[in-house]
């Protein structure tokens, strides 16, 4: 028993190194490779601790404690940047005289108010305004994305 | 080094700025200036010598004011190409080829979304926080999603890299915009309508220069070879573009100098040791496309 748990331990002893998880969402399994079920959803940027390499996996241990598997193009060493990083939204909120005259966030349906008024000054049809705003909107769950990767055989469910 | 000083610089300006309003912007104005001469950046002292409101002028674009110059430029990409093409099985599928590109893209954080423009001219287009265009006719050019994926991969990197955003803030329409923000384009729209159809303009007629295209091949190849599509094909894909006859002059315009742009792509695989897979799924592109185009 007591050896059991010494092997164990050792078994996930981490390097020492860390890694970043570099993909919206990534999978954690709980061997190295796409058939081995999932342990955990990762999110972008979140920390991981690398306990061993194999090829193209990698065996880590999240902040939360979980030990698996993750593809090696699904983490960097380098922490991703974010969509807005501290100076931009630093300017953005200096910029922001007047936060009444800002529309609602991004990711709400219809258009922002400056593109509204934009579409009117350029003249930009009922039927063209539409088709933007349906782009807006546009989602696919991350889901259904692991099921095209996987039907061709893409990412980490290539041979 | 110098980054992090004209960070503390800006950061500095800012506080100033905001604890006294906009009183006393000459004397910051003076004392940026000279930080930013003593730290040898001649260059920043010189703009900020030159510029009037020049804090907010000077910062990045924020991803809220990036979304809404998006979907402006999005609203005249597609009423100057006559609409989208509304085929929702097709459009399902190149949005989820251009999602799984995008999910280990560098800025996997945004949403990406792809429409097919109705127009038999050869061409892709992407707007700042990922509004990306490709054409009908640049759909029947391509022979496999390979292709498709680098091509995504390409116009993904001109917004991973914000070559757009890049181009207004460099450009004197700016001005008012990029310092007081989106309050400013929602009470000046005529102000806010110039610096999108100029931005329109570079993007449409223009084209961006040389090395943006260049850094955005070298992006798209890395971005699909991520995923696992054989990035040989965008060669294949260019190669065929270069080939063809110049009915389409819009494209070659935009998107200039294919010896150039194939050899950056070569050196990129053979730089980045990218595999050629052998991926190419070119069943699947033709199930989804055919039919269809």
């Amino acid at each position: 028993m007591l050896l059991l748990a010494t092997a164990l331990t050792m078994t996930d002893a981490v390097s020492g190194e860390t890694l970043y998880v570099a993909a919206k969402s990534a999978q954690l399994r709980s061997g190295k490779t796409s058939l081995d079920p999932v342990v955990a959803t990762l999110k972008l940027g979140e920390t991981l601790d690398v306990v061993k390499r194999d090829d193209r996996w990698v065996q880590v241990r999240t902040a939360k404690g979980v030990t698996g598997w993750i593809y090696a193009n699904n983490v960097s060493a380098s922490k991703p940047a974010g969509g807005d990083n501290e100076l931009a939204a630093l300017g953005q909120s200096v910029r922001r005289t007047d936060a009444s005259a800002v529309t609602a966030s991004a990711g709400a349906r219809g258009l922002d108010k400056a593109s509204e008024d934009y579409a009117n000054r350029a003249g930009i049809t009922q039927q063209h305004r539409e088709a933007v705003d349906r782009m807006t909107a546009y989602k696919i769950p991350d889901q259904d994305i692991q099921e095209f990767l996987k039907s061709g055989r893409l990412g980490e469910y290539a041979e | 080094m110098q980054n992090k000083t004209y960070r503390t610089l800006l950061a500095f300006g800012l506080l100033l700025l905001s604890t006294a309003g906009l009183t006393g912007c000459a004397e910051i104005q003076k004392v940026a200036e000279d930080a930013a001469r003593s730290t040898g950046n001649e260059r920043l002292a010189k703009t900020i010598h030159g510029g009037g409101n020049l804090i907010g002028g000077l910062l990045p674009i924020g991803y809220e004011e990036e979304h809404t110059i998006g979907q402006a430029m999005a609203l005249q990409v597609i009423a100057r190409y006559g609409g989208v093409y509304d085929k929702p099985d097709l459009t399902r599928y190149v949005n989820l080829v251009g999602r799984a590109v995008a999910l280990t893209c560098d800025r996997a954080d945004i949403e990406y979304r792809v429409a097919i423009l109705n127009h038999d001219s050869i061409n892709a287009f992407a707007a700042p926080a990922g509004y990306i265009f490709v054409t009908r006719g640049l759909l029947k050019t391509i022979k496999n999603e390979a292709e498709l994926a680098a091509v995504l991969g390409h116009e993904i990197g001109h917004v991973t890299r914000k070559h757009i955003l890049d181009v207004i803030q460099r450009s004197k329409q700016i001005a008012g915009v990029a310092e007081a923000g989106l309050a400013y384009a929602n009470k000046n729209p005529d102000a806010f309508k110039n610096v999108i159809d100029g931005a329109v303009k570079t993007l449409l007629d223009e084209g961006l220069d040389q090395g943006k295209e260049l850094e955005s091949d070298r992006l798209g190849v890395i971005f699909a070879s991520r995923v696992g599509y054989d990035p040989t094909a965008y060669e294949t894909f260019l190669d065929r573009l270069r080939t063809l006859k110049g009915d389409d002059l819009a494209f070659f315009k935009t998107h200039p100098d294919f010896s150039n742009r194939l050899s950056a792509v070569r050196s990129t695989i053979s730089e980045q040791k990218l595999k050629a897979t052998g991926t190419l799924l070119a069943d699947r592109y033709s199930r989804s496309s055919s039919g269809a185009l």
